[in-house]
């Protein structure tokens, strides 16, 4: 089995302790939680801190998903697998349950957390999309304080995430908002593989007309896509399926797809046309309670 | 152990000895007590890497060593060089090829073996690699068989004496060309296909690796390894090492899967053995996964062009051209000098008038083989063409695809019968068995379904 | 680093580089080489065995990470000479051929029917969706689970 480069190691006690190491060790340090997306990179020697600090010891602090006043907040070291089983979770964002049935495999989710899969920020990631689409912000924390920023100010490239040496992501907070709807689509290649393409959905009904969308796509560009452009057609008009379809239209526009393993330039498109669809029809037919 | 229940009647459903015997080696398997090579560890063992080539074909410039050797824990870095003087630098594959144990003047596929580091530990081992700094001059590769032969293809195995393109092995063929035609011309219908196999890989989950422990004061040389051919091995490496055969042992306890990828003599193998007896210490060697699926035996990659005729309903002849990548070297797993299992029964079932078949073997720069992956002998690959020929055959005659069968089979009198390459079979009643396939299978209710799905425009295919 | 981990109930410590991968420090503890690796990706599920009481990718877990938890290797199935119903299913149902993948098979069965006693096929098959195995085609493998979940109720039963 190929094996990591060396590197120095320290176990976290605290949330500010894990943030002082940080900003001490500045741009050598990577934080290290399940592991699962940095370990097998560092195993590559595509990866290689000089130093990992570990939050494993962290959960008191930041795992957990609650109800804060009109916001769902999720801490960064919730486990996957914690997301998929939360019923107050599925019932307000059932996307996540959709995204989390396809990621990875049980036994990785056992481990990996939302954090990490989102500060890895490849641009296949399933939890990238979905945040997008539910109008997610996220917290990041350092030596100065918190800051809140949305998941655009977020995503900055391929593998490059908002948050800064001596920074850590803390928290995930989901607006709530009444009439939701929201819905995950992909297509891999095996069970547990990276999307070939991916659709996030997300929709808000007021009575019989669609106040807000959110739309994002996984592996068809250098990073997470956010489809404003589908959004903004979406809004104000009422929901139905030739919408769905021009919505569709946009999304294979706008989307920057690369050939590679997992397929070609058109296959990618006309996936990320067809996932958005459905993403929509599913979600609006869970906003409208019709889905069982 | 003694079965002592009576023998089911040919009423009961379960076949003899069906469920009746459990296994023996379950006891230790269960209990996560298995003897796999990586499980073994023997006083003074030291590890193995290997550095791989990134290119698939490139001129070796230099290679620095000085790096890695001062690394504190590694004990010796070996290269072609090192190996030219025990005459190790190449040795001989199973199909009368040569294969270059380490890449010396260049590498001629990627993943291509070129440095064997032996280190304290497994993790040293690894770093060490990127010690070593390796100058490569790129050339233009052939990836495509089909392009392999073309006159301006660059030359792979220039270092075989008059070898002046990339052809693996001379023309293999069997059956009757001049016949062939004959029915050709004759023929009703024709039909032309593609037929390609492309290169899949056995990837047992356990990799190849090997322990190889040269005792210097008695001249033993003791192998462990996951191994499927260890008779054929002892005799390579008595060959390649200068030993007796009897002074060579090698010991294959549990085998984490083969499936054919187990089979071939490797270049990690050799520079274990090397090292060994160099050293005087025990030399462990494991490849991972990566290294695994990019040099070892793999499987299959024929790229077969193929016509089919009928006469009268029946099917009278096959033609087949095939061209067979195996890769950098020819590291054919194949006992037989020629591709036995695909001329034998490529006619499948059929009384054909004639049939001939021939298969060039050509060299790309890509992983050396194939081999028999669930033990085909390339039969999975003549099956494979000859089903999907006689379907292309009765899509194109609008005949069901089992009756145009039943019209060719060989009939029961006909038996012992010699196909027109040179194969006797020697008894069957393959009408009658298809039938039963049919009955149990409730064709006729597969058929109904399939045309009222496609009357809907659902698609749904019969495979035969 | 002094890394301590409780290994199948005993305290197992050794200095170790940060970098010692939990598959490696448990195959280097004497007697424990029944967890085994198999990729480089963290897919194929030879590797798994309980952290407290979960099923993790032993090749994707650093040792150090470990220091406080509970670790359960395939060593621990069987106790003062009793299988785990879930080894005797494996052998009842001819759920392995050559054995590699088996260890990382049994440990997720196990955590599977801890948590979930009576699973349906489709939950087995998920949940063994973190391992591979190359030789068996999985279905015997689900039919063993299902015996041992069968086995257990029955136990259970007989118990109360």
């Amino acid at each position: 089995m190929q094996t990591p480069a060396s590197f120095e190691y320290e176990r976290a006690t605290s949330v500010e302790g894990a943030i002082a190491s940080l900003a001490r060790l500045g741009s050598d340090a990577r934080v290290i939680a399940g592991g699962h997306s940095l370990l097998p990179m560092m195993k590559l020697r595509l990866a290689e801190p000089a130093h990992l600090i570990d939050i494993n010891d962290l959960e008191g602090e930041l795992s957990y998903i609650r109800d804060d006043g009109g916001e769902i907040a999720i801490g960064a070291l919730t486990r996957h697998v914690d997301l998929l089983g939360s019923d107050f979770l599925a019932e307000h964002f059932p996307v996540f349950r959709d995204a989390e049935e396809v990621i990875a495999d049980p036994v990785v989710r056992n481990r990996g957390t939302i954090g990490g899969s989102l500060c890895q920020a490849d641009a296949a990631e399933d939890l990238s999309a979905v945040c997008t689409a539910v109008k997610a912000k996220v917290v990041i924390r350092g030596t100065g304080g918190s800051r809140t920023v949305s998941m655009e100010e977020f995503h900055v490239g391929p593998y490059v995430t908002a948050v800064g040496d001596g920074e850590l992501l803390t928290e995930i907070r989901l607006p709530l908002f009444p009439g939701a709807g929201s819905a995950h689509e992909k297509v891999e290649r095996r069970a547990g593989d990276w999307a070939i393409a991916a659709a996030s959905a997300a929709v808000w009904l007021d009575s019989s007309t669609i106040s807000n969308a959110g739309i994002g796509l996984s592996a068809v560009g250098l990073t997470t896509i956010h489809l404003t452009r589908a959004e903004e057609l979406l809004k104000g008009k009422p929901p139905s399926e030739e919408l769905f379809a021009q919505a569709a239209e946009i999304a294979s526009e706008d989307c920057s797809p690369m050939a590679d393993g997992r397929g070609p330039v058109d296959y990618k498109r006309h996936l990320a046309g067809v996932l958005t669809k459905r993403a929509l029809s599913r979600a609006t037919a869970r906003a409208l309670n019709q889905e069982a | 152990m003694a079965v002592t229940e009576n023998l089911p009647s040919p009423q009961t459903e379960r076949p003899i000895g069906f469920g009746r015997l459990k296994r023996k080696e379950d006891a230790r398997f269960i209990r996560g007590q298995g003897n796999y090579l990586d499980d073994l560890r023997l006083p003074g063992m030291v590890y193995g890497a290997m550095l791989r080539s990134p290119y698939a074909h490139a001129r070796i410039v230099s290679i620095d060593t000085s790096k890695a050797l001062a690394h504190p824990n590694v004990a010796a870095v070996i290269t072609a060089k090192d190996l030219e003087t025990l005459g190790l630098a190449w040795m001989p594959t199973i199909s009368y090829d040569t294969q270059a144990v380490l890449a010396g003047d260049k590498v001629r596929f990627q993943g291509q073996e070129v440095a064997f580091v032996i280190a304290t530990d497994e993790y040293s081992a690894n770093d060490a690699l990127q010690l070593i700094d390796v100058e490569y001059e790129p050339l233009p590769a052939v990836v495509n068989a089909r392009k392999a032969l073309d006159d301006d293809a660059p030359l792979i195995r220039d270092d075989k004496t008059g070898q002046r393109d990339n052809l693996a092995s001379p023309l293999w063929e069997a059956g009757d060309k001049e016949a062939a035609d004959k029915a050709f011309a004759e023929a009703d219908v024709v039909v032309e296909r593609d037929i390609i196999y492309p290169r899949c890989h056995p990837a047992p989950l356990e990799t190849c690796g090997m322990i190889a422990d040269f005792n210097p004061k008695t001249g033993q040389l003791d192998i462990y390894n996951g191994n499927q051919a260890p008779h054929a091995h002892r005799t390579v490496y008595a060959h390649v090492a200068g030993l007796a055969e009897h002074m060579i042992r090698i010991m294959c306890n549990d085998i984490g899967g083969g499936f054919g990828n187990k089979v071939p003599v490797y270049p990690g193998y050799v520079c274990a053995i090397a090292g060994s007896i160099v050293a005087g210490v025990p030399v462990k060697w494991v490849e991972n996964r990566s290294e695994n699926l990019m040099s070892t035996g793999f499987a299959r990659d024929y790229i077969m062009r193929s016509e089919i005729c009928a006469k009268d309903g029946k099917i009278t002849g096959l033609r087949v051209d095939t061209i067979a990548d195996h890769g950098a070297f020819d590291s054919t797993a194949q006992p037989t000098k020629f591709p036995a299992g695909f001329f034998h029964i490529v006619c499948g079932s059929y009384d054909l008038e004639a049939a001939h078949v021939q298969v060039k073997a050509v060299y790309t720069n890509k992983a050396p083989g194939g081999v028999a992956y669930r033990c085909s002998f390339r039969i999975t690959e003549a099956v494979y063409l000859v089903e999907r020929m006689v379907d292309a055959l009765a899509r194109e005659m609008k005949v069901d695809q089992i009756d145009l069968r039943m019209n060719s089979f060989i009939q029961p009198e006909q038996f012992p019968y010699e196909t027109t390459t040179g194969w006797t079979y020697d008894s069957g009643e393959y009408g009658k068995t298809m039938q039963v396939a049919k009955d149990i299978a409730g064709y006729g209710d597969l058929l109904r379904e399939q045309t009222e799905k496609r009357a809907r425009g659902e698609l749904m295919g019969i495979g035969v | 680093m002094q890394v301590t981990i409780t290994i199948n109930g005993e305290q197992v410590s050794r200095d170790v580089e940060p970098r010692m991968l939990l598959v490696h420090f448990i195959r280097e503890t004497p007697g424990l080489t029944g967890t085994h690796w198999g990729c480089d990706t963290s897919n194929c599920g030879a590797c798994v065995v309980l952290m407290d009481g979960k099923a993790v990718k032993s090749c994707t877990t650093l040792a150090a990470m470990c220091e406080g938890h509970e670790i359960r290797t395939v060593e621990s199935l069987e106790v003062d000479g009793r299988l785990d119903p879930i080894q005797m299913g494996f052998h009842e149902q001819h759920a392995l051929q050559c054995g590699f993948c088996t260890p990382g098979m049994l440990m997720t069965a196990r955590a599977l029917l801890d948590e979930n006693p009576n699973p349906t096929d489709l939950e087995i098959r998920t949940a063994i969706s973190g391992a591979i195995c190359r030789c068996t085609g999985y279905k015997n493998i689900v039919s063993a689970v299902r015996w041992a979940a069968e086995y257990e109720a029955a136990a259970a039963k007989q118990e109360v």
